[in-house]
């Protein structure tokens, strides 16, 4: 342990302008941040304004110590000067660890706690999100960059090693295909995963072994899969959230019950904005769910139509059905190639649909002063601030995924009210990163005003119970 | 204690299709001053490097204070100095942190002996490493390579590029120390080493040509020098005759197994009408230009 501190301290003393001047700008960062919420909101959404700058000024910074660390011993090659002397990897590998930990994880969360007490939120309950979020941020900020150190004999190596990756990273990412908006917090958080566990694997393999070729292709198939995520099938990609689901429900809960009546796919449907294909309306309703339980379609997973071992190749693929609701009844709008149709006509089609559900438990209903705090259930002490726009803030916590919906009133909401929060978010614990915020800011509204300063906001409060799969299967659905 | 503290058997390496070593057998008695000289290419530093574990994937066996090379770990490098042409220093640490940084690393760091060395080499101990000459950084490296008193120090090239004076002085450190170690050093500067080295081996494509004693080598190496009235290449020579050359009226050869008696006997039967034989002693740089030129021919 003394040879770390003698490490450490050799570190920090041959360092020490790096560690300076990212101290300065945390300091200058976290001023900003105590003047308004508002500017939080600024620095998170835009990157615009002076948070931004400093949030991305403190993350060059961090980055750049991390790389200077790191290469003070560099690994790859055979002449370094430390490679034939009593020092172990352990050693060295800990005193990198220890300077990141106490020099810029501590000094971040201790930033938040100073924040956080200035803005009166009470630091009981908030101090394990606060270092959970510290944890985070180092990793994911300075464990791709410490990867790249570890692969590089000098600096201009690293600049070289951050571009490819981060290039070849932010390249996989826009040529992979979206993914449907719901399983996009998965796609992060096993990115992200991925990213911290594959840097923190290679880098210890790096120390301990100095295979600097095999290292460097370990990193590049390391951003190949953690940027290619988004191209797994959406089996696997509901599969791992339907893994996370807090409570295990059986088959029989949610069930799609599908009413045909007299539903026949007609060939006077109306044609939709995509020519080639008709719309079917097929009458769906939700069965089996648990009192006060509410579900909500998520996204679709396995659509196929077929008749007389033909498929409709086209159609409900190129452009997925969509649920709606009309006169309390809920229709799935399905689209059906026309070809498909003249090729079957008289003729049986089956289809099956199969959709990812998330099922809610019993939502609550809080009431929060506009520019007020209020404890909300599952997310800690939150504030809400108005200028352009409204945004509510809570203090950093560990939380299990919430939902929120909410309305904004000056007297009781109404159907109509003034603002809307954005759509409502389901965000696990690690959708707090990147943010060098304190405070994590997951709901903005629109349409407020600066004339809007009173009144209350009404939030909807829903806590994820389960995410499932349930099939529409449809058999013999005749052709005319 | 006796016995060798390196020991190679059969040591092969090979950087794709290019052997390096091949079949590498080297021993280096405790106590020496093992000069291991050889051609560019020989494979003097990779054997180094793969002594001093920075090389892997060799095929064969290779040792260093007991230890096969490949388990080489941090007590290990307590007992070993290495000192190596090009090896990169911290150009941002002053002589002196440079020294501090490594004290505490070593048990058997001897401060007295490390203001001996500085004292010796009169280092600027409050200016950069890459403010320094390459004959102040060697001697940096070599003062904290002595500083502890190790039981073997590998020394690469380290003449390479040095002035005459910093030359001097790098011997003379050396020496001072080499009652207590054993020192294995490779080399170009065969002028150098000759003046201190207990032992040498010769390397030439991988291959361990000569290890021996440098007393035991400098006996049996003669130039000579015969003179006739019409010189002649004979046909045959015997097979430790190398470099064999006729002039006008002189024939010129290497004896490289010198003995007396032996010799004259061999020259009276080659060329009995000749008028005179001289013979004269080799310094290392000689043995070594016609080693590798033979060896060369051979190729």
């Amino acid at each position: 342990m003394t040879l770390v501190w003698h490490l450490l301290r050799k570190d920090l003393r041959h360092s020490w302008i790096y560690l300076a001047a990212a101290l300065c700008l945390l300091l200058l960062s976290a001023t900003t941040f105590f003047s308004s919420l508002f500017s939080l909101w600024n620095a998170r959404i835009g990157g615009y304004g002076s948070q931004g700058i400093f949030e991305l000024l403190q993350i060059a910074a961090w980055s750049l110590l991390c790389g200077v660390l790191i290469l003070a011993e560099p690994l790859p090659g055979i002449q370094q000067y430390w490679l034939t002397r009593p020092i172990r990897w352990q050693q060295l590998l800990s005193a990198k660890v220890l300077v990141i930990a106490l020099f810029a994880a501590l000094p971040i969360a201790i930033a938040h706690v100073a924040i956080l007490m200035f803005r009166g939120f009470p630091l009981t309950g908030h101090l394990p999100g606060i270092v959970w979020n510290a944890v985070l941020l180092a990793a994911a900020s300075f464990l791709p960059v410490a990867l790249a150190a570890s692969i590089s004999r000098n600096l201009q190596q690293l600049i070289l090693w951050l571009l490819g990756l981060g290039g070849l990273f932010f390249v996989l990412r826009q040529w992979s295909p979206e993914a449907a908006p719901s399983s996009e917090w998965i796609v992060m958080d096993v990115s992200l995963f991925i990213l911290i566990l594959g840097a923190g694997a290679i880098i210890t393999w790096q120390y301990a072994t100095r295979h600097t070729q095999a290292g460097r292709v370990a990193a590049f198939l390391l951003i190949v899969l953690a940027g290619t995520v988004q191209r797994w099938p959406a089996s696997v990609r509901f599969g791992l959230q339907r893994a996370a689901s807090p409570v295990p429900v059986d088959a029989n809960v949610a069930r799609w019950r599908v009413d045909l009546g007299n539903t026949v796919l007609q060939k006077s449907t109306p044609e939709t904005a995509w020519t080639g294909a008709r719309i079917l309306y097929i009458p769906i309703e939700l069965e089996g769910l648990p009192e006060g339980w509410t579900a909500e379609w998520d996204a679709w997973n396995g659509i196929e139509v077929s008749a007389d071992g033909d498929t409709d190749g086209g159609a409900a693929v190129r452009k997925p059905p969509t649920i709606s609701r009309r006169d309390s009844q809920s229709f799935v709008a399905l689209p059906i190639s026309k070809d498909f149709i003249n090729r079957h006509a008289n003729g049986r089609a089956n289809i099956t649909l199969g959709t990812e559900l998330v099922l809610y438990g019993p939502a609550q209903t809080m009431t929060m002063d506009v520019n007020g705090t209020a404890n909300l259930p599952g997310l800690g002490r939150c504030q809400s601030h108005t200028a352009t726009e409204l945004i509510i803030g809570c203090a950093l916590a560990i939380h299990s995924a919430w939902n929120i919906r909410g309305q904004w009133a000056i007297g009781e909401p109404q159907e109509k009210s003034p603002v809307v929060l954005t759509v409502p978010e389901t965000r696990s614990p690690l959708a707090l990163l990147p943010s060098l915020s304190p405070l994590a800011l997951p709901y903005g509204g629109f349409g407020a005003t600066s004339d809007y300063t009173k009144g209350q906001i009404y939030l909807r409060l829903r806590k994820p119970k389960a995410y499932v799969h349930r099939r529409i299967e449809i058999t013999g659905l005749p052709l005319y | 204690m006796t016995g060798n503290v390196i020991v190679t058997h059969q040591l092969r390496m090979r950087f794709g299709r290019h052997v390096v070593l091949d079949g590498l057998d080297l021993q280096v008695p405790r106590g020496s001053i093992y000069a291991l000289i050889g051609s560019s290419g020989a494979g003097k530093s990779t054997t180094l490097q793969i002594l001093m574990n920075l090389l892997r994937g060799y095929q064969g066996s290779a040792s260093v204070l007991g230890v096969e090379c490949s388990h080489l770990s941090a007590s290990g490098y307590a007992r070993i100095g290495y000192v190596a042409e090009g090896q990169e220093m911290p150009d941002t640490m002053t002589a002196g942190e440079y020294l501090a940084h490594w004290r505490p690393f070593y048990p058997g760091w001897d401060v007295a002996r490390e203001r001996e060395l500085l004292d010796l080499f009169r280092l600027p101990l409050d200016r950069k490493l890459k403010h320094l000459s390459r004959g102040m950084r060697m001697k940096i490296a070599l003062a904290s390579s002595l500083a502890y008193r190790p039981e073997l120090i590998l020394l690469d090239e380290p003449f390479s590029g040095l002035d005459p004076l910093v030359r001097d002085e790098f011997t003379e450190a050396l020496l001072a120390h080499a009652e207590e170690t054993t020192i294995l050093i490779s080399s170009h500067d065969l002028a150098e080493i000759e003046s201190f080295a207990s032992h040498v081996g010769f390397l030439d494509e991988g291959k361990l040509q000569f290890s021996e004693e440098m007393a035991s080598l400098s006996r049996r190496f003669r130039e000579i020098e015969v003179t006739l009235e019409a010189a002649f290449l004979p046909p045959k020579v015997p097979g430790s005759w190398v470099r064999t050359e006729a002039g006008a009226s002189v024939v010129r050869f290497v004896e490289t197994q010198w003995d007396g008696e032996r010799t004259a006997r061999a020259i009276r039967e080659i060329f009995p009408q000749a008028c005179e034989v001289t013979v004269r002693p080799m310094p290392l740089r000689s043995i070594f230009v016609t080693l590798a030129k033979a060896a060369r021919k051979a190729a």
